[in-house]
């Protein structure tokens, strides 16, 4: 009983670890790289998009004076631009993100005030 | 069946083994298949740690004595479920459970991450596979759970009467999930790290979830572990600084520290040095917590028994900090910040104020600990350093924190204007000010406890302003108060369940300051009959009732008790008495309320009944327990996934597609 519990306990592991080797015609792929310059960019594009929500919050809860917050959403807008450069847009494209920034800032501030059904 | 736990025991640890050095080289050598078959190895581990717990709750519930484990944390007289509790009684089992918690969260973290970290994964899997070797070995090789006795006895040792609790249930498996979880994030982190992706921050969302999740657990584990203490030690109090406590409470710190931290990363791009720090000095921490906890050279109330194994703990938290150190070193090039801190008024400057606290008071804390080694070393005396010194040190840096606790969120990322400033702080500064008269008008008159309330009050106003602000706006669009709240919070998760933690630790704190300022305590000696007053409490003890069980003697004291005139109802006090063990364990009688807890503690026995009764007053200790469910509230709101809205799709730069190409 025991050299069968053995055997079994044994050979589940065994199987699972050799099967990557043993498929026939579909070896396994490296996936793309989490750190493409692609990735990158994206992840550059969330930051600014965060960074223009949150100071649309702030300002919307009233933290944030006039002046800070068109200096913040200045600096997001800026990186947000030099993240499109990057990317290669088409005018059209760029004008889609731009929209797109608008809005998201308006449902951040839809969020705080009310009335987030209509603006989503 | 207890071979076969034992056959998958080693099994386990081959196929660990493998997978550690299957995963690294497959890494290196980049051969796909290598690493996938290292990770389907790798889930394979808790199954067979599994069958490695199976065997042993069984020998558990079939009164195995002939397993040593068995017959040391266990006996006929033991109620079947206490068999949960005697699983990680001992060192062996408990190696048992860690492995299992630590293979289990491991093979749920790789499935979390292999699709988004590709590159990470395969370097995190072989940490985390070395980690677990290490439980493994030592389990095979000094400390097996399931080895046999030549000779099976005829009844057990029993199992410690201290963790016949009900917090025994729950506290030592999230204290020692808490601990060992720690190596996830910092698995993730050395990934990252390893495959040069450390500087980028592709795996900063998934090392904070994975953070926030052994910091959730180690709360709670340090959270039962005080209540526990409070209802069974029999003393009073529920936090002794106690090397143990203290052991847990250092890589809480150190993870509170990174889970704010890592914030900053995720949205500036900044830390990326200091997060990579910070998470390994987490890790070393949680490493240190095992090695006093598995017979380190610090005596402690609680801990399992001195062995020669703590040394081994001590040597693998050596090797893997060296080895952290130099990953660190050698990918020290690609952890360059993408932006520099622009002003000292940001909320990056108070995320790295309060975490230079943070770290500050885990080192005093380690200090303290590790004190009484380094005074035996230099004149062979063991001084031990108690609470006035930890008052005395962490006591401000911890009121600093409550205090950035407060300010820092309301602060804007980047840099805040003077009128900004202004603006964000009135209404905690009003709340803090409203506090400090109040208090004053009910008679506080010690200086610290005021100025520790006034700092507790500025946190709370400030979370309690900015919801009445935002609840108040959507009100008047038309929603009702409480859907005009809950929609308000849901609409920004992450930041508002980060206001529910901070709630909670205000509430952890100010019943940590009260009681820590206001308690008082008498020992009284009484005869049944006896009528006593303490405070506006008056008692009358009843008497007690004493009976016999196999394992144990046990007393249970009677008392009636008044608030003023009113009859606030019965209350028993408990002791027992575990001849085998030589250990009493006593249960307080306490009456909680959020204003205050009346308690009462037998001490022995004499003729007649006469005891000495320890009574104490401990104010607002109701807030501390309350605490508990508002923090995981609060986590789970902060982590529960939101719809958001998808981002633009754009096109990859030719650049990149050069580069891919």
């Amino acid at each position: 009983m025991l050299v069968f519990l053995a055997i079994v306990l044994a050979l589940i592991p065994a199987v699972i670890i050799a099967y990557p080797f043993l498929r026939r015609g579909e070896s396994s792929e490296w996936l793309d790289d989490e750190s493409s310059p692609m990735a990158t960019l994206q992840r550059r594009w969330e930051a600014a998009l965060d960074g223009i929500k949150s100071a649309e919050l702030e300002y919307a809860i009233g933290n944030l004076s006039e002046e800070d917050y068109r200096w913040l959403r200045r600096q997001y807008m800026r990186e947000a631009a030099v993240v499109m450069r990057s990317m290669e847009l088409e005018h059209e494209e760029e004008e889609a993100l731009l929209t797109r920034i608008e809005a998201e800032s308006e449902r951040v501030r839809a969020r705080v005030l009310g009335d987030d059904q209509a603006a989503g | 069946m207890v071979d076969a736990g034992q056959l998958a025991l080693i099994i386990a640890m081959v196929v660990t083994a493998y997978a550690a050095v299957a995963s690294f080289v497959g890494s290196w050598q980049r051969v796909p298949d290598l690493t996938a078959s290292a990770r389907y190895g790798f889930y394979s581990v808790p199954l067979l740690l599994l069958v490695s717990t199976a065997a042993l709750v069984y020998a558990f519930v079939t009164r195995d004595f002939s397993v040593r484990y068995v017959a040391e944390n266990s006996n006929l007289a033991m109620p079947h479920i206490y068999t949960w509790v005697a699983f990680y009684a001992g060192n062996a089992g408990s190696l048992l459970y860690l492995a299992l918690v630590l293979a289990t969260v491991s093979t749920i973290a790789v499935l979390t991450i292999r699709k988004r970290l590709p590159h990470t994964t395969p370097y995190a899997l072989g940490t985390m596979a070395l980690i677990l070797a290490f439980f493994l070995g030592i389990m095979l090789f000094l400390a097996n759970p399931l080895e046999r006795l030549p000779i099976a006895p005829p009844d057990g040792q029993g199992i410690n009467p201290l963790l016949v609790h009900f917090g025994m249930f729950i506290h030592p498996p999230l204290q020692m999930a808490g601990l060992v979880l720690v190596a996830v994030p910092f698995s993730i982190a050395m990934g990252a790290l390893a495959a040069r992706r450390g500087g980028r921050d592709e795996w900063v969302d998934l090392g904070r979830l994975w953070g926030m999740v052994s910091w959730l657990v180690l709360t709670m584990g340090l959270m039962l572990g005080s209540w526990w203490a409070y209802t069974i030690l029999g003393w009073g109090g529920y936090w002794a600084w106690d090397p143990v406590e203290n052991s847990a409470l250092m890589p809480w710190l150190a993870m509170t520290a990174f889970v704010h931290s890592i914030m900053v990363q995720k949205r500036r791009g900044m830390f990326r040095m200091w997060n990579m720090a910070l998470i390994i000095v987490a890790f070393t921490m949680a490493q240190m917590g095992m090695f006093i906890n598995r017979g380190g050279p610090v005596p402690s109330v609680h801990s399992f028994a001195q062995s020669t194994m703590g040394w081994l703990f001590l040597a693998f938290m050596a090797g893997t900090l060296l080895a952290s150190i130099a990953v660190f070193l050698w990918r020290y090039d690609s952890l360059r910040s993408r932006a520099q801190l622009e002003s000292i008024v940001s909320r990056e400057s108070a995320f790295l104020g309060q975490n230079i606290l943070f770290l500050a008071v885990a080192f005093v804390t380690l200090w303290g600990t590790i004190f009484p080694v380094f005074s035996e070393a230099a004149d062979g005396t063991v001084v031990t350093v108690g609470r006035p010194f930890y008052d005395r040190v962490n006591g401000p840096i911890l009121l600093l924190i409550v205090v950035l606790m407060g300010i820092g969120p309301l602060l804007p990322w980047r840099r805040s204007t003077t009128q900004s400033l202004i603006r964000a702080l009135r209404a905690p500064l009003i709340a803090a000010l409203l506090t400090l008269v109040v208090l004053l008008i009910v008679g506080v008159r010690q200086p610290v406890a005021l100025v520790a309330f006034a700092s507790v009050g500025l946190a709370v106003g400030g979370i309690l302003s900015e919801w009445l602000r935002g609840t108040r706006s959507r009100h008047r669009r038309g929603e009702a108060y409480p859907a005009a709240f809950l929609n308000l919070l849901a609409g920004n998760r992450p930041r508002y369940g980060g206001y529910i933690v901070h709630l909670g630790i205000a509430m952890l704190a100010v019943g940590a300051i009260a009681s820590s300022f206001f308690s008082v305590q008498r020992d009284i000696a009484m005869q049944p009959g006896d009528v006593a007053a303490f405070g506006d409490y008056t008692f009358r003890y009843v008497g007690a009732i004493h009976t016999t069980h196999p394992d144990r003697a046990e007393s249970v004291a009677a008392f009636d008790v008044w608030k003023g005139d009113r009859l606030t109802g019965r209350m028993d006090a408990y002791r027992a008495f575990y001849p085998t063990f030589r250990i009493a364990s006593t249960k307080g009688a306490i009456r909680s309320t959020p204003i205050e807890d009346f308690y009462i503690v037998p001490s022995e026995f004499g003729s007649d009944d006469q005891a000495v009764f320890r009574v104490l007053i401990n104010p607002m200790v109701w807030w501390m327990w309350a605490s508990g469910p508002v923090l995981v509230l609060g986590i789970l709101v902060g982590l529960w996934p939101s719809r958001q809205p998808a981002l633009a799709v754009v096109r990859m730069p030719s650049g990149a597609r050069a580069a891919r190409a």
